[in-house]
């Protein structure tokens, strides 16, 4: 039984500029939906929080003067501080957080605008250039680099307001799935300190996991957002190619790589996005395309109508639930099918026959562009040098000490694939499985308005598991992959878990969506989220802190 | 004596080279060629003597007798943009190393390049002008290779769909080689971009990097290989130039290598349908020195056939050495390079509209071949032609001269005789001269209708090149009108031969020829405006009067 | 959560159809389509990759100018032997009359005006020249271009 509705409100985020407070009594409606049967039993014994906005929350809290920035900076911070020994998820910490803080806080007592992301911690993948913090990519090749420029995307986050808290952990220049790949450090999963947070964007997931910072900015060639996301329970937005200006993010493969949104909910990783995509000159891969407000969608939960998804058609790769997807995983899927059903959805299956094809292409194509791609990197013009009175010298050894073994490899198999004779054996057919994938996923969405599968075929493994095995390594992207050969968005969300020992580790599924159409996948992804009754993805290791009812920043209002 | 003849691709050639290098008469012609400062360079780097050059010419006859000759020319033009081909920086020749950079054309992390819009009008343009097929939709590769002048350790170029293929240009070879026309084809024209420059400081272990350069945009043009002697390839590259210039795309200078030629040569023995392994020869500065270069390794060839060694000659680099007038290997070539070409990702295709494309075609400049062709239906000799239309600036020059007064053939003479002299003297090109078309016309107005006589024009024509002003201005100035009116200029005889009683009574004795000496003083007296043919028409008449 | 690697499909086993199918556990399915394809072609012994050279780590290595050091190249050699034949699959496909596409579908034509726009932070790109002698880079002496 569903209980009525009144006139939805729509939240309006970035038109509250103004230190009216307003008087909300948000209180939590039970609208009775039917637990979804195949869920995992809930990980802790708390009561089941809802993940709300926490930029929306902040946003409100120092409009309305209620909170400082500065008390929300501080309160990060130290969780960050507590927290980082464990999980590891930065390279670089911000010296300027406070004072960043402070200045906020002026502004608004000013009655000054703010941006929209004013007062929000934003950490940043080390692959994104930022002018004033090193931008090492997790490679020893660029340890201490300091770029002259901000990348577009960081650019506009300081446009909107939001403090840049710091540089976040990966796997060097991108090429990983575990984050192990890091030349400095290995980060930890906040779930299970003895797991991977996933990779390539590892620091960048684990640090919103941990809750060390509000949201993060990671990358996504082959799946380097979303597959951390599932790994760590968080919410992972990958935007279509040329959404997000690529300007200022260190290229792994160009016709790959996006820059892609972490946070704790839906409506975060959306208003983030919203913040910095669009066209960039500086890009001429870029879409024109204007982009639509897609954050007025992310009203509560109070004002959804019943069955708010009715008419949505969904399609379930069927080649993503078969062999080789752990079971657990398979059964939350399924979780989250029925949960979609029971909002309304029609969901029926889809073949995408060329789905397994697109692993072998997308590392021909990674492999092949980045080694062009990585060229550049020869200690001459910036990083380091291996001095030698010979050039070939100077070169080789600069790389060689510069680049980790993981990097070295795709560089080689990528030169071989580019090499003449080679070429049309590896690069040319590549790029046709990628016209085919590309053509499949395209009737298929003519066909649906989103597609769904798991975004990895296991949650976390053990650190130093498949370090020394890269097919295996490889093999996990399964997931991913098509979805940069497409072009195409995906939004993973965490919908369920699997059993690790006596504990849990989060699993996350993908939706995909057709070009542009974030819109509908955050809409989506927004619903489902917030009427998924009877899970928490708060990682036990800050769980303690959440467990009291005092802490105002996770309840709506 | 120029022989038009129209000559198709793969024939043998025609004319013999013998009488070509002896006579240097062509300093001028290529003088204006090349403008500014090449000329000087070029006869300082002519040092061989005349007798080295001769027998060179004879040695290459003689093989050529033998020997066909396959040339092919790969050109590098530097576009005149104001900015760089992938970012925004502004590039000028000559300024401080490393100072116009940015991350893009540095090759930094993360940065992108962006396709400047102009860099495609200049292509479409010269496309159009080398009469191309033009590709509408043409995309990027990447060449790789490791080279510390590349930042990104690849060159974005094009490879396998370039944006104009299959094109020609004609020629008309400078006379005192024999004169003749030619169609040589092109290959292909392709968009890229030019790398840094590496400076080698002699001693020492260091070589030094200056990016200004890196980016910069280039047109890459190939030529077909239907050159079959140096100077055919010489004038390729030059009318190439002169495209170039009358396009305002580049300022073609080889000297600052805004224009590059890298030649390919392999003979083979006439009637052999198989080619000769080619020889690629660079760091070719002028067009003279391509020519030479040239023939020198046209010689080397045949002459390792001749002794049966030609499998001596492999697939290789070499370098003319001005100093010493020859090739020498800079490298051998072990297999070809590769450079792992592949499209381009950062960068979207670029697509022409048919809208677009005529749009240019119908902007396009008058090229020389056009100028060409257009005087020779007025009816100059291909002398006056060559000079004429080979310097953009002469025919604009002449072109507006022309159009004041008709008389053609006049202004031709004016500007190929004392202008040209008065420019070679002072070192100046025809826009550095403060005389104007409109002036020059004028003069040839004022002498045609009488108003002053030739030799004052010459005069005027001085001091107008000098310190310019108007013909008008000067006449009135210096008084200069002609006296034409009889009684004026029977008074001035009268008084000359009053003047001059004993050398009137040696001319009425016999000594006709005195006949020059009264003019001269009648033209004295007159401060030169007499006209000259009444001056006579009446001095013979008094001079032969009695008493 | 052990895996086993990707089976390595070496020239010699590439006959046998089952150990086609035998990725991972996490099983790639070749599609029936494909399976039919080696049926119709017959049984060969050696898949049409094989007759590419296999990679040369060391010569790879040099055109790739990283100076590998013998144990890694030795260390390197099978990994990427397995990972290239893993491409090789690419290969068992009919992709006849398909266009490659470079990148996904991107509006064509974002170009820049011929303006010029002065980076505005040059010195801390100097700044960044490990060997910088004003007003050059410095490189060890080039000899020839290689």
């Amino acid at each position: 039984m569903l209980s009525s509705v009144q006139n939805p409100r729509i939240l309006l985020l970035h038109h509250c500029r103004r230190s009216k407070p307003l008087h909300h009594h948000h209180r939590l409606r039970r609208h009775h939906y039917p637990k979804s049967i195949h869920a995992s039993p809930l990980p802790h014994p708390i009561s089941a929080s809802l993940p709300t906005s926490q930029i929306q929350t902040i946003q409100k809290s120092i409009l309305s003067r209620e909170k400082t920035t500065r008390q929300f900076a501080e309160e990060f911070l130290t969780r960050l501080r507590t927290t980082e020994p464990h999980v590891k998820s930065f390279l670089h910490v911000s010296e300027t957080v406070l004072n960043e803080a402070d200045e906020i806080d002026r502004k608004i007592d000013r009655n000054e605008d703010v941006g929209p992301l004013a007062g929000v911690l934003v950490a940043v993948k080390d692959n994104i250039c930022t002018a004033d913090m090193p931008s090492t990519a997790g490679s020893k090749i660029l340890e201490n680099y300091r770029p002259p420029f901000d990348a577009t995307a960081v650019r506009k986050l300081k446009e909107s307001g939001a403090i840049i808290v710091g540089k976040t952990n990966l796997d060097e220049f991108g090429m990983g799935s575990t984050t192990e790949g890091s030349a400095y450090q290995v980060t930890s999963n906040p779930w299970n300190l003895e797991c991977v947070p996933g990779g390539s964007s590892g620091g960048s997931a684990a640090a919103v996991s941990a809750r060390q910072c509000v949201v993060s900015l990671g990358s996504d060639t082959g799946g380097s957002v979303r597959q951390p996301a599932s790994f760590c329970g968080v919410v992972g937005l990958k935007p279509t190619y040329g959404r997000v200006s690529r300007y200022g993010l260190v290229a792994y493969a160009s016709s790959l790589d996006v820059i892609g949104c972490f946070g704790s909910s839906v409506a975060d990783a959306g208003i983030l996005l919203q913040s910095i995509c669009g066209h960039d000159k500086l890009d001429a891969t870029s879409s024109k395309r204007e982009v639509n407000d897609f954050t007025s969608q992310f009203i509560s939960k109070d004002y959804f109508e019943s069955q708010p998804l009715k008419g949505l058609r969904v399609g379930v790769i069927s080649e993503t639930l078969g062999d080789g997807v752990n079971q657990e995983v398979v059964s939350s899927i399924r979780g989250a099918i029925s949960h979609l059903e029971e909002l309304g959805c029609t969901v029926t299956e889809v073949s995408l026959p060329s789905f397994s094809l697109g692993l072998p292409a997308y590392y021909v194509l990674a492999s092949s562009e980045s080694s062009s791609n990585l060229s550049r990197y020869d200690g001459v013009r910036y990083g380091n040098q291996t001095v030698s009175d010979e050039l070939s010298s100077l070169y080789g050894g600069s790389r060689a000490n510069g680049f980790g073994p993981e990097v070295k490899r795709r560089i080689l198999m990528g030169t071989y694939a580019l090499s003449a004779g080679y070429y049309d054996a590896y690069y040319k057919r590549a790029q046709q499985v990628r016209t085919v994938v590309q053509k499949s996923f395209k009737a298929a969405l003519d066909l649906h308005d989103i597609l769904i599968s798991p975004a990895a075929p296991s949650a976390a493994y053990k650190i130093g598991e498949k370090k020394n095995d890269p097919l295996a390594m490889y093999a996990g992207d399964i997931m991913t992959v098509n979805v940069n050969l497409a072009g195409l968005p995906a939004l993973v969300l965490p919908c369920g878990f699997v059993k690790d020992g006596s504990a849990s580790l989060p699993v996350g599924f993908q939706m995909i969506g057709a070009a542009f159409d974030e819109e509908k996948l955050l809409r989506v992804g927004h619903i489902f989220e917030q009427t998924l009754q009877g899970y928490s993805f708060i990682p036990p290791l800050i769980a303690d802190e959440f467990k009291s009812s005092s802490v105002k920043i996770y309840q709506l209002g | 004596m120029a022989l038009t003849l129209f000559r198709g691709i793969h024939t043998r050639p025609l004319l013999p080279y013998s009488s070509a290098f002896s006579a240097r008469k062509h300093v001028i012609f290529c003088s204006m060629q090349s403008t500014q400062t090449e000329t000087s360079m070029k006869t300082k780097q002519q040092a061989p003597s005349n007798f080295t050059e001769t027998a060179r010419a004879k040695a290459v006859e003689k093989v050529l007798k033998d020997y066909e000759a396959i040339i092919g020319i790969e050109t590098h033009v530097q576009l005149s943009t104001t900015t760089k081909a992938f970012c925004g920086c502004a590039y000028t020749y000559g300024s401080q190393p490393n100072s116009c950079v940015c991350p893009v054309c540095m090759g930094l992390p993360g940065a992108l390049p962006v396709l400047n819009s102009k860099v495609i009008k200049c292509a479409v343009m010269l496309g159009l002008a080398l009469n191309c097929k033009l590709s509408l939709s043409s995309k990027f590769d990447r060449k790789q290779y490791f080279y510390p002048d590349l930042p990104k350790g690849y060159q974005i170029s094009q490879f396998d769909i370039p944006i104009a293929t299959n094109g020609f240009i004609d020629v008309d070879l400078p006379l005192e080689f024999g004169g003749g026309h030619r169609r040589f084809g092109i290959t292909r024209v392709h968009m890229e971009e030019d790398a840094g420059k590496l400076l080698h400081t002699g001693s020492g272990p260091y070589s030094q990097v200056d990016l200004n350069r890196a980016g910069v945009p280039l047109l890459e043009i190939v030529s077909e290989p239907d050159m079959r002697t140096g100077i055919e390839a010489a004038e390729y590259a030059a009318e190439l130039q002169r495209v170039v210039r009358y396009l305002g795309v580049g300022n073609g200078n080889m000297q600052e290598g805004s224009l590059r030629c890298d030649v390919n040569v392999s003979i083979r023995p006439i009637g052999q349908l198989e080619f000769g392994t080619k020889v690629e020869i660079k760091n070719l500065n002028s067009f003279s020195a391509m020519s030479r270069a040239i023939d020198f390794e046209i010689a080397r060839q045949a002459e390792l056939y001749n002794q049966g060694q030609a499998d001596e000659i492999v697939q290789e680099t070499r370098l003319w050495e001005e100093g010493s007038q020859k090739t020498f290997t800079m490298r051998k070539k072990e297999g070809l390079a590769d450079y792992r070409y592949f499209p381009e990702p950062d960068l979207p295709e670029v697509v022409l509209t048919e809208e677009y494309v005529n749009g240019i075609r119908e902007s396009l400049p008058e090229l020389p071949e056009m100028k060409r062709r257009r005087y020779e239906e007025m009816g100059l000799t291909m002398q006056d032609i060559l000079f004429l239309a080979n310097d953009v600036n002469v025919a604009e020059f002449f072109d507006a001269t022309i159009a004041k007064v008709p008389d053609i053939k006049l202004a031709a003479n004016w500007i190929m005789g004392d202008i040209a002299a008065y420019m070679k003297n002072e070192k100046l090109s025809i826009n550095e001269i403060k005389l104007s078309p409109q002036e020059l016309s004028e003069l040839i107005t004022s002498i045609k209708s009488g108003t002053i006589s030739g030799k004052i024009g010459k005069e005027i024509l001085i001091e107008l090149m000098k310190k310019g002003g108007t013909v008008k201005g000067l006449i009135e100035e210096k008084d200069l009108v002609q006296i034409v009116d009889p009684v004026e200029i029977e008074k001035i005889i009268d008084k000359v031969i009053a003047n001059n009683p004993k050398q009137l009574e040696q001319y009425r004795g016999g000594k006709t020829k005195l006949q020059g000496f009264f003019a001269g003083q009648v033209m004295k007296e007159s401060k030169g405006k007499a006209n000259p043919g009444l001056v006579n028409k009446i001095l013979i008449e008094k001079l032969n009067a009695k008493s | 959560m052990g895996t086993r690697a990707l089976l390595l499909l070496t020239p010699a086993f590439k006959s046998d159809c089952n150990l086609l199918n035998h990725f991972t556990k996490y099983g790639f399915h070749q599609t029936v389509r494909q399976q039919e394809k080696l049926f119709r072609v017959g049984v060969r012994k050696f898949s049409v990759h094989s007759s590419l050279e296999r990679p040369n780590v060391a010569r790879l290595a040099e055109t790739a100018r990283i100076s590998l050091t013998p144990q890694e190249a030795e260390e390197f050699a099978p990994k990427i032997q397995q990972v290239v034949d893993w491409f090789g699959q690419l290969q068992d496909v009919d992709l006849q009359s398909i266009e490659p596409a470079i990148r996904p579908d991107t509006e064509a034509g974002s170009f820049r005006e011929d303006n010029p726009e002065a980076f505005d932070n040059r010195e801390a790109i100097i700044a960044a020249i490990p060997n910088y002698e004003e007003p050059y880079i410095k490189v060890p002496k080039v000899l020839n271009k290689d």
